[in-house]
């Protein structure tokens, strides 16, 4: 079943109203024009009937001839209304009939009456009305007056009320058609406004879930990203820890090292020491074998052998103290050997020192890598939440954009009418409605 | 010093001969080689004492550059010279490693005894000193300068050459280089 329009009801409203309105006054004029034409007739047919009960009462008194009474009531002849006159005399016989020439619908009231009467009947109106001579009653005037013209006039006056109905009726209905026309229109334009709207807010929860739904991909791939990270992460420190050992552990070799070459550099120092004394010992003995290749020498032909075993005592001792020379070199060679090793060493326990900082630094960077990875793996949580919490915000932005879309297209369809506004625009906003009214629906499953 | 040897100093031309063992034909005497830096010197064995370590040296106040100081040799005070700036001051001589530690060579001349430093002593051998035709055979050398008045001559042993001191004249020069007429008597000898 079609429902009306806003303006078609408001147009039915008003005309309903200026109907009413108009058949009122029509009922009320008609009706108080035959009330005030049958008073009216009323009146005129008592006094009428008074006047003739005056004009006669000397004939009925005097009992004249009929024609002379007949006379009397020549001023009455021929009036439109009256139907009957018939005049009774006091004991009820008729002293005086006269007829208009219409038969009264219903018969004549023919009653003898000490008040005057007035009664309807039908479409005649009886009036009965003493006549009296010199305070006596002699008698009762019985008339009839025919409604016939009241009615005329009545169905006229209803004829004329029907016409002007009629037309305060269209007036009445152009009236609302316009008045309605323009609360209608900007009622229309602003149920399409907010259809319009609704479709608008529709479209964007469709997209800020679709949106949603991606940022949710994006934070699942983030968070899978994190974890291989975190895992990398982990795996880095496993390895810096395993450097970081391996350091340290050549860091302790190379002390060692470094401490036995310094024992060995302090056994060298002892062996140097020793060379020393015995480089000494050598000297003096050289000393005293010179000295001794003097005095032998000195003395001439007897000292010769002296002198022989001297210089041979020189040469041991000059053996012994090149031999002690070339221990001093190899020593020095050995010692700055050593050294070179000490320093070797020492940078090596620098670089194992500076590796195990490495490490450390790396271990620590790592760990912190990873507790940001962790950090930033909460907050793609948080994120996935907020973004799901959004997501049902959505939801429910999108079926309150349907109810809204349902509520635009209802007022659409309340406020327009086929049949004063452009029914094609209308028929495609309603269409686009329709399209825009199954994408919240979609969006809400 | 005496004029006549300084005149005679300044007539000394440099002689090399050869440091050849003892022979029974060829009179020769007996030398104590020793060297100080790159030079070597040659003494008579009989004009020195001994051969001692050199140990610590006082150095003497006012004293001459060529007087290195004083050392005590088993109770006894020994004037310690240095051939080095008798030579010609510091920085003549190059320095070399000596396998030997310093030597304090101490010579004699009559009471007079003094001590000359030695990097390294040699040892002693025996040298046959050269004639005089010999010294006509080295005419070829006037053209080196002229030697101290306390070296004999100059011969060639190994390559290196030898100056042969005069202990004598060397004593006497220390003591005029140190203005000490004490030794007057070694001049006039």
């Amino acid at each position: 079943m079609r429902t009306l329009g806003l303006r078609t009801k408001l147009v039915l409203t008003y005309t309903g109203i200026f109907l009413a309105f108009t058949l009122v006054f029509a009922w009320y004029l008609v009706a108080r024009q035959g009330s005030i034409a049958s008073q009216a007739l009323e009146t005129r047919a008592v006094g009428l009937s008074g006047i003739l009960a005056k004009l006669i009462a000397p004939a009925v008194d005097l009992d004249l001839d009929k024609s002379q009474a007949e006379n009397s009531l020549a001023a009455i002849k021929g009036h439109k209304d009256l139907i009957y006159i018939v005049v009774l005399k006091s004991d009820g016989s008729v002293y005086l009939r006269h007829s208009e020439g219409r038969s009264p619908m219903g018969g004549e009231l023919l009653e003898t009456s000490s008040l005057t009467r007035v009664e309807q009947r039908g479409e005649i109106l009886h009036v009965l009305e003493p006549i009296r001579s010199n305070g006596k009653e002699i008698g009762t005037l019985a008339a009839g007056f025919s409604r016939q013209s009241i009615n005329q006039e009545i169905q006229t006056s209803t004829r004329t009320v029907v016409v002007f109905s009629a037309i305060i009726l269209c007036m009445g209905f152009l009236v609302s058609w316009v008045f309605s026309g323009t609360i209608a229109r900007p009622m229309l334009e602003m149920a399409t406004q907010l259809t319009g709207l609704s479709q608008d807010l529709a479209g964007l929860a469709r997209s800020q879930e679709t949106a949603s739904t991606q940022q949710v991909s994006a934070i699942d791939e983030t968070r899978g990203t994190m974890e291989v990270m975190l895992a990398s992460a982990q795996q880095i420190a496993e390895s810096s820890s395993a450097v970081l050992g391996n350091a340290e552990r050549t860091v302790n070799g190379n002390r060692d090292v470094a401490h036995r070459i310094k024992e060995l550099n302090n056994h060298a120092e002892r062996v140097a020491e020793i060379l020393a004394v015995i480089m000494q010992v050598a000297d003096r003995t050289d000393l005293l074998a010179l000295n001794a290749a003097l005095e032998g020498t000195k003395a001439g032909e007897a000292g010769r052998g002296f002198t022989l075993v001297a210089a041979e005592m020189r040469r041991l001792a000059e053996s012994v103290m090149e031999s002690v020379a070339g221990i001093r070199r190899l020593m020095n060679d050995m010692r700055s050997a050593s050294q070179s090793a000490v320093q070797a060493g020492q940078e090596g326990i620098a670089l194992s020192e500076e590796t195990s900082r490495s490490a450390r630094d790396i271990a620590l960077v790592t760990q912190q890598q990873r507790k940001a990875t962790e950090q930033v793996g909460r907050s793609m949580d948080d994120m996935a939440a907020t973004v799901s919490e959004a997501m049902a915000s959505t939801r429910q932005t999108a079926s309150t954009a349907q109810d809204l879309v349902s509520a635009a297209l209802r007022l659409d369809r309340l406020v327009s009418s086929s049949s004063s506004l452009g029914t094609g625009r209308q028929g495609g906003h309603r269409a686009n409605v329709g399209e825009d009214f199954q994408a919240p629906t979609s969006l809400a499953e | 010093m005496t004029p006549d040897l300084i005149a005679s100093s300044g007539e000394r031309k440099a002689a090399i001969v050869e440091l050849a063992p003892p022979d029974g034909d060829i009179a020769s005497v007996s030398l104590m080689l020793l060297r100080l830096g790159t030079r070597w010197f040659a003494i008579d064995v009989h004009a020195v004492v001994e051969v001692a370590l050199k140990g610590e040296v006082t150095r003497v106040p006012t004293a001459p550059h060529h007087i290195m100081g004083i050392t005590s040799l088993r109770g006894r005070l020994v004037t310690v010279v240095s051939m080095e700036q008798m030579l010609g001051g510091e920085g003549l001589l190059s320095r070399e490693n000596p396998v030997t530690l310093p030597r304090l060579v101490v010579v004699r001349y009559g009471d007079y005894e003094i001590a000359l430093v030695a990097e390294t002593i040699h040892g002693i051998g025996h040298h046959a000193p050269p004639t005089s035709a010999d010294d006509s055979d080295n005419e070829d050398d006037r053209g080196d300068p002229p030697l101290p008045e306390f070296v004999r001559y100059q011969f060639a042993w190994q390559e290196h050459r030898v100056a042969l001191l005069d202990v004598r004249k060397l004593i006497v020069t220390a003591a005029r280089l140190s203005r000490i007429d004490s030794t007057s008597e070694l001049v006039e000898a």
